[in-house]
């Protein structure tokens, strides 16, 4: 099995995607943080993230468009994608998880589990993502 | 014969044809009771009559018919006396002395011709004997003895009156005689009796007619053979003379015929012995139904005839036999009397009873009416007086003084008509004051009334009654502006016009279960939606009360209010809430975060103040998330936009999974959940998710509140038959005045409280919102010193 290593994340609130950072830094992991899904398609290949972290809710380029504009590049169509969003309800979530994401994490989130949480869906995503 | 047929037929007539004459009704009672009386008593003497009449008849016949018979028979009995004398006669004679010698003589002389003298001695002998009997019996014209060639021997006879002893040269020889061939033959002590004939002399009858009956018995020797006879000459004329005598002067008639119906006695005397003078009048001629007594295979022996008509007879008819020896001799006795006769006695005593009856009638007609009148007048004046002072005259007089009950009823009626005096006064004083009374009255109501319609055309909810039937009765203004309709097209419409299709079946629902029992809806408001005239739908808030009309039947009062308004600012209310909870948690996310990582020192150590400070930013962040979180969970609970993801699940390891994850509260707070009681495979179907919530809250809740160290009790057991989840924690009681208030939205104890024991005063609310919509229940019990449990009750799953 791969090792998580490298993280792509996604945030239009630089507060927010400062915690992402700093949380997941803490933990060890290397991370690309990007303010919006325009900079992340110019980044993504360059980068070559294990797994991409993505807001839903953002200006412009919202987060189901940048995971389709991701899904245009062929090297990166097997990378993991995680969305983060504040619209935690049951119906929404499931809603995203069928865009054919890993999973998804409810804001506000704690920064001291979220690297051991993305560990945990990062380890069961075998089955999810050769299955895409 | 009268018969009642007729006289019903001839009553009919006579009513029918005077009916209109009579007009009962319009008579007065005297009259009537007259009349009634009259017709009562001649229907009863008439009916009477008719009935004693024609069973009288009847009786009479047979009594005379029985009388008839009995004299016949009476006569057979003298006749069968008769014949039996005879032949005891004849039987004596042939056992006297002379005849007992002239056999031995008989005997002898075969042998001995000098035994002349003695025959000639024994015949004197004889002679004297024969002379005798017919000295004694005038009815005798003869007696001889008579050998067995048919010689006379010895012959005595009447001729005019005198007895003649016929001398040897005087007697006959009869041996060509039909009798004389017939006697020889006999047995010894058998008697003949020939046919009772006119007497002939030398075979010409002798005039005048002598009436002949013979009778003979053999004399035999003692080898029993026959030597002789001795035969008597009886004039039967004397006898039938004799019978006829009694009936003379009685209109009875009698006949006597012989064994070939030829008339022995006939009240005709030119009808008598036709079979000797050949006048061919026979009694089965006359009388034909007689012809059954000679017929030889009957065996009756006497008849009797009724009368067919007012000129006809009654008889009656018996047949004699000679002896019980000769059944083909015999005689038959006829008696018979006319109709009229027996029924002319009664017939004079009838006619007389009728004259009788109808004097009584009369009597008692004019009794009637006279009776009548008596009671009538009285009454006819009682009326007048009454009718007089019904029409305000007071003068008329009452027959108060009479002592029977035509004076009772007097007194009655002037005490009725003093107390209808008073009564009447009374009554008009009463009058005037119900007058005033109607008028004030009336006049109250027409103000309550405007009054009534003033607030309910006014008011501005829409106010409709129907009946059981939901036919609308009333229809106010604010229910015209409300629905788009004007009251006179609504007013006796089914109500369902005014409801979209689902609220129609749910509306009919509860009509129908209202009549039976007090429906949920009584008094209570709900939502629905009604449908305007244009066909939009419009929301409303209905309150029903159920009321009594005034024809006993049950209606309802619905009053509506339009909730378009209140619906669109909720609708506003629960897109701020929802907008500013999300623009709350961004912020936050990042604050929450951000404290997170500086307490938990991995960025490095900070000074001891600042770390006091950190943490406190800190818990004070997080209790703000929690406290987003539980207002957006409220909003979406009432808003009912709440997904329930309800699946099956086995409860006892749910629980357990529950109190491993919540672990953390029991060690913050220095207490244990533990679970006191188990059941296992209890299977419920509920959101898995959501039970988690709400038995996480309530874990929370007994932890902050439980003293430390202590046990909070989990359990799962069983309860009226639903699966019963309890937390109980040994805290102190909750405040009575504030247990009815616990599942309100933002409550806790005091505020105290909630500094210090954290918590959004939301938990609860959420969680009774959540266990109900999931089917289930959640209450609590607590009391000082044995604390607080919460009781979750879910509907169980079985088989």
């Amino acid at each position: 099995m791969e090792e998580l290593k490298k993280i792509l994340c996604v945030e239009d609130d630089p507060d927010i995607l400062t915690v992402v950072t700093t949380a997941l830094v803490t933990s060890g992991l290397s991370v690309l943080a990007c303010n919006s899904g325009q900079e992340a398609l110019e980044k993504v290949v360059t980068f070559g993230p294990d797994l991409i972290l993505l807001d839903v809710l953002m200006p412009g380029m919202n987060g189901p468009a940048t995971l389709k504009a991701l899904h245009e590049f062929p090297e990166i169509k097997n990378i993991p994608v995680i969305f983060m969003t504040a619209l935690a309800q049951p119906r929404e979530i499931s809603h995203l998880k069928k865009m054919g994401v890993l999973d998804v994490i409810a804001k506000p989130f704690d920064p001291m589990s979220l690297a051991d949480q993305i560990g945990a869906m990062w380890s069961k995503r075998g089955g999810q993502t050769l299955s895409k | 014969m009268i018969s009642t047929a007729n006289f019903y037929h001839s009553l009919k007539y006579f009513i029918s044809r005077y009916h209109r004459l009579l007009k009962i009704s319009s008579l007065g009672i005297a009259k009537k009771i007259t009349l009634l009386s009259i017709l009562f008593v001649v229907v009863t003497a008439s009916v009477a009559v008719v009935i004693i009449y024609n069973t009288t008849n009847t009786e009479l016949i047979k009594y005379a018919l029985r009388n008839l018979s009995y004299e016949v028979a009476n006569k057979g009995v003298d006749f069968s006396d008769k014949i039996t004398r005879l032949q005891k006669e004849v039987r004596f004679l042939i056992g006297t002395a002379p005849i007992q010698g002239m056999i031995q003589v008989h005997k002898t002389s075969r042998k001995s011709p000098t035994g002349k003298s003695a025959d000639q001695q024994w015949r004197q002998r004889l002679e004297l004997i024969f002379l005798s009997r017919l000295q004694a019996n005038l009815n005798y014209l003869q007696i001889r003895y008579i050998d067995v060639l048919g010689k006379e021997l010895v012959r005595v006879e009447r001729k005019q009156g005198e007895i003649y002893v016929v001398p040897t040269s005087g007697l006959q020889n009869k041996s060509g005689r039909p009798y004389v061939k017939k006697i020889i033959k006999l047995q010894k002590g058998a008697v003949y009796l020939s046919d009772i004939n006119l007497n002939r002399e030398h075979g010409r009858i002798v005039e005048p007619h002598v009436v002949v009956l013979r009778v003979a018995t053999p004399v035999v020797d003692n080898n029993d053979t026959v030597i002789g006879f001795v035969i008597i000459n009886v004039d039967f004329g004397k006898e039938l003379e004799r019978i006829k005598q009694q009936y003379a002067g009685y209109a009875r008639s009698l006949y006597i015929a012989d064994s070939k119906g030829s008339y022995l006695l006939h009240p005709v005397p030119n009808k008598i012995f036709s079979s000797d003078l050949g006048s061919g009048h026979l009694i089965q001629k006359e009388f034909p139904r007689v012809s059954a007594l000679y017929s030889s295979h009957n065996k009756e022996l006497s008849l009797t005839v009724l009368p067919q008509g007012a000129n006809s007879m009654a008889t009656a008819f018996t047949k004699i036999f000679y002896g019980p020896t000769k059944l083909d001799q015999f005689i038959v006795i006829g008696l018979a009397e006319p109709y009229s006769d027996i029924v002319l006695a009664w017939g004079a005593m009838l006619e007389k009873s009728i004259i009788w009856s109808l004097i009584l009638i009369l009597f008692s007609g004019l009794f009637a009416f006279r009776f009548s009148a008596l009671l009538v007048k009285p009454l006819e004046q009682i009326t007048r007086s009454v009718s007089g002072y019904m029409h305000g005259d007071l003068s008329g007089s009452l027959p108060v003084s009479r002592k029977d009950e035509i004076g009772n009823l007097a007194k009655a009626f002037r005490n009725l008509m003093n107390r209808v005096t008073i009564n009447q006064v009374e009554l008009s004083e009463l009058n005037l004051n119900l007058e005033n009374l109607v008028e004030e009255r009336t006049s109250r109501l027409k103000e309550a009334e405007t009054y009534q319609r003033a607030i309910l055309e006014t008011v501005a909810d829409a106010i409709i009654t129907i009946d059981s039937n939901s036919f609308i009765r009333t229809f106010n203004q604010a229910a015209e502006k409300i629905f788009g309709y004007k009251a006179a097209e609504l007013i006796g419409q089914n109500v369902s016009i005014l409801l979209p299709k689902p609220e129609q079946k749910k509306h009919e629902e509860y009509v129908a279960n209202s009549n039976l029992q007090r429906s949920r809806i009584i008094n209570e408001t709900r939502d629905l939606k009604g449908r305007h005239k244009d066909g939009t739908m419009i929301p409303l808030e209905l309150t029903v009360s159920r009321m009594q009309m005034s024809d006993g039947q049950y209606g309802f009062v619905g009053v509506l209010r339009d909730i378009t308004e209140r619906k669109r600012i909720e609708k506003l209310k629960n897109e701020f809430v929802s907008t500013v909870s999300h623009e709350l948690r961004t912020p936050l996310t990042s604050i929450h975060g951000a404290l997170r990582l500086l307490v938990s020192g991995k960025l490095g150590e900070l000074p001891e103040e600042a770390k006091n400070m950190l943490e406190i930013a800190n818990n004070n962040s997080e209790r703000l998330m929690l406290l987003i979180n539980d207002i957006l969970d409220i909003e979406k609970i009432e808003s009912q936009q709440m997904v329930y993801n309800l699946q099956e699940m086995e409860v006892m390891s749910f629980l357990e999974k529950a109190v491993n994850d919540n672990v953390g509260y029991s060690k913050e707070h220095g207490i244990d959940f533990r679970i006191v009681q188990r059941l296992d495979d209890i299977r419920v179907s509920v959101d898995p998710d959501r039970l988690m919530q709400v038995f996480s809250n309530l874990l929370s809740n007994a932890a902050n509140y439980s003293p430390k160290d202590r046990i909070v009790e989990i359990g799962l057991t069983r309860h009226n038959g639903m699966v019963r989840i309890s937390v109980t924690n040994f805290g102190p009681e909750i405040p009575k005045d504030f247990q009815p208030k616990l599942f309100d939205k933002f409550t806790q104890a005091n505020s105290e409280e909630v500094r210090r024991k954290g918590g959004t005063g939301l938990g609860l609310s959420i969680s009774k919102a959540l266990v109900e919509e999931m089917g289930g229940r959640i209450s609590f019990v607590s009391k000082k010193g044995s604390g607080t449990t919460f009781y979750i009750d879910l509907p169980e799953i079985t088989g």
